[in-house]
């Protein structure tokens, strides 16, 4: 048997190759290959969000979404630029323009016509120089956390211009960790509900619960032209009357609870 | 191991003479599944082209022909599979081994006609032991399976072998 293997062996080693056939066959193999990369990466260049899963641009586009509001909060000239930058590249299908102070949202359809997907009130933020400027401005009452981390200072606060849309920003720093606390009274804080959204842990306080997890902060990286998605940590939850509280940032999660707790407790 | 890495960034020279150095292992084994010269082509440019696309998720370069063989391997067992949902419309050319003149002529066509017919894992685990002489881990790193599993199909595949060349002897 072992030697009519050997047979074998040998006569499989002695058909004669079509070397022709076989070069023309690898020829066409490696061109119809080069098509197919050609045709799946090249018209799509540029365009890679889009290529994605449903729920991933559905992530996505959460995340973006906060990042908006993000921008429209924050303090720093430089990083809204930055997220404005940003913002643009992620939507690079749409366009984001004010009318007549109304934010519009638009789109190309396939026409090529510019259809209006949102609209609405323009969310403003400005800089106030104290907390009771900032009370007074958006008329409400703010409780803001008796404990802080060591080594905290507050860096800016802003917040809205309307009283239409209550909220405030308080933007701190504990030594070279940055972090927001944001409170918001504004009719879209109230709707929010937890169904779908993640978090790690909750904390009970009476009748509050504290939600703690995690939150994507996305930038862009310029290197790999991909956006690059951050995980930093978060609380929030919702206090009276539906105002949301919301401490996200660098700072570690046990101080962030201690922050949560000292504001829920203050309450 | 360099050239597999440049194919792997892109460079298509450095791909087409991976694949010069390794047609002609390439063309006979397949040809050890189809015993037809036009097959065995097409099982190879089927081969290649999967190999063009998908080498840049070659993660160990120094496994390119393990990589490769298992193309190959899938290739012309899913090429073997269509052509068995083909219905031929006349006999079966038979094989040629024209080019055979070692042995014993009619016990080597009984034994390709033998492994001919083993069933497709079977078949493939002679055809990579005794053709392209691999170890039993070498088998199994292509086949992506245990080596217990590579011993046992070889072992069924010898006693096959020799079952079914004996019936054929008492036929005789």
């Amino acid at each position: 048997m072992s030697s009519d293997l050997t047979t074998w062996k040998d006569n499989l080693n002695k058909v004669e190759i079509p070397i022709e056939k076989l070069n023309l066959a690898i020829g066409n193999a490696i061109e119809k290959g080069k098509k197919v990369k050609q045709n799946t990466i090249e018209p799509t260049k540029g365009k890679r969000f889009w290529r994605k899963s449903m729920w991933k641009k559905v992530a996505f586009s959460v995340c973006g979404f906060s990042l908006l509001i993000g921008t429209l909060v924050a303090v720093n000239p430089s990083v809204q630029a930055l997220a404005t930058d940003i913002m643009s590249k992620i939507f690079s299908e749409y366009k984001f323009v004010i009318k007549n102070g109304i934010y519009v949202l638009e789109k190309r359809n396939k026409d090529g016509v510019i259809e209006e997907v949102i609209k609405g009130l323009p969310i403003e933020s400005v800089k106030y120089d104290s907390v009771k400027d900032v009370e007074e401005q958006i008329g409400m009452s703010l409780t803001l956390p008796s404990y802080l981390p060591n080594n905290t200072e507050l860096k800016s606060i802003s917040g809205s211009k309307s009283k239409n849309i209550p909220f405030a920003t308080f933007h701190y720093k504990t030594n070279s960790d940055e972090w927001l606390l944001t409170i918001d009274s504004s009719l879209s804080a109230k709707r929010v509900t937890r169904q779908g959204l993640a978090y790690n842990e909750k904390i009970k306080v009476d009748e509050t619960i504290i939600y703690v997890g995690k939150h994507p902060r996305v930038s862009f990286d310029e290197s790999t032209q991909e956006p690059l998605v951050e995980y930093v940590n978060k609380v929030d939850w919702s206090g009276e009357s539906g105002v949301l509280y919301d401490i996200r940032g660098d700072i570690p999660l046990e101080e962030m609870k201690k922050v949560a707790l000292s504001i829920v407790k203050e309450k | 191991m360099e050239q597999v890495l440049h194919a792997k960034n892109g460079d298509e020279i450095a791909f087409r003479e991976l694949i010069e150095e390794k047609k002609a292992m390439l063309y006979r084994t397949a040809f050890a599944y189809t015993k037809n010269e036009d097959d065995a082509i097409e099982i190879v440019q089927e081969t290649v082209y999967k190999a063009f696309i998908s080498i840049k998720q070659l993660k160990e370069p120094a496994y390119f022909t393990t990589w490769l063989t298992r193309i190959l391997i899938n290739c012309a067992i899913n090429y073997m599979k269509k052509q068995k949902r083909i219905i031929p419309l006349s006999e079966p050319i038979p094989i040629d081994l024209a080019s055979t003149n070692t042995g014993n002529a009619e016990e080597i066509m009984d034994l390709s006609f033998a492994i001919d017919q083993l069933e497709e894992k079977l078949k493939t685990v002679v055809i990579l032991k005794y053709y392209q002489d691999l170890t039993i881990v070498q088998i199994a790193e292509i086949l992506e399976c245990p080596v217990g599993t590579v011993k046992t199909r070889l072992h069924m595949a010898l006693k096959k072998l020799r079952v079914e060349l004996k019936e054929e002897c008492v036929n005789e």
